[in-house]
């Protein structure tokens, strides 16, 4: 099991991103009218994934986007490796100051694997491709409504 | 889902090649679906979050030579509470899956 996600791929998140910010015909364009009270020269990237590895095998995976607007995540302009280093090391402080999400994923995770468990080491939480989301959500709901759901 | 997004989501969970996915929400449950297509059959008709959550399917996944099995998790936010009994719930439909 690899357990860590390749450069490769996160670059091609990251690439996507921008494409999604600049190209009106991208699909995800509309997205970036979307965060309320963020300046468009300080868009936040979208979230890719959480941490450095799952050696316990686990992926939470989600699909909002998050963003706060006061939040000091990489925003438009900031370069694929400090992104990327952002990312990969963003759960490696004190657990208390991590999101709520992330906290809900820790106490899962310290219930299944042990008190040892720590996410971003032992298990990722990603997006399923946080860009997509205004167009994903309006699809599934599509599906539900099809379906009688 | 997007079919150009696909691919990508694709290949991140390539990478890491999990055992286990908890998907977060009806919503990530339902596209998984498009990645694992045995999912569609081990759902049931018509499902509802509230009636498989906590539910563990095991499904084939030919890229890791094996199997994965997707934790099904409703939607968890920072918007909302999670009650006591709803988090071990979850914790312990987790333990199984990676057991």
């Amino acid at each position: 099991m690899a357990s860590v996600i390749s450069e490769q791929t996160s670059r091609a998140v990251y690439d996507d991103a921008l494409l999604a910010y600049a190209d009106p015909a991208h699909p995800c364009h509309v997205f970036r009218t979307l965060q309320r009270d963020v300046p468009d020269a300080e868009w936040q990237l979208p979230e890719p994934f959480n941490g450095a590895s799952a050696t316990a095998g686990i992926v939470f995976m989600g699909l909002n986007p998050s963003y706060d607007p006061g939040e000091p995540v990489p925003r438009i302009g900031t370069s694929f490796e400090d992104w990327d280093t952002f990312y990969r090391h963003r759960l490696d402080g004190e657990p208390s100051l991590w999101p709520l999400l992330y906290r809900r994923y820790q106490q899962i995770g310290q219930i299944a694997v042990g008190d040892g468990f720590r996410l971003g080491r032992d298990a990722l939480a990603s997006r399923w491709r946080a860009t997509a989301v205004p167009k994903a959500r309006e699809s599934v709901r599509a599906c539900w409504r099809a379906s009688g759901r | 889902m997007l079919a150009r997004e696909r691919p990508l989501t694709h290949q991140l969970l390539g990478d890491v090649f999990p055992n286990v996915i908890v998907a977060n929400g009806s919503a990530v449950l339902w596209e998984l679906r498009s990645l694992f297509p045995s999912l569609e059959d081990a759902l049931p008709a018509n499902y509802r979050m509230r009636e498989v959550q906590g539910h563990v399917f095991e499904v084939p996944w030919p890229d890791a030579a094996g199997a994965v099995r997707v934790v099904a998790c409703p939607h968890l936010s920072g918007s909302f509470g999670l009650s006591q009994n709803l988090l071990v719930t979850l914790g312990e439909a987790v333990r199984k899956a990676t057991g």
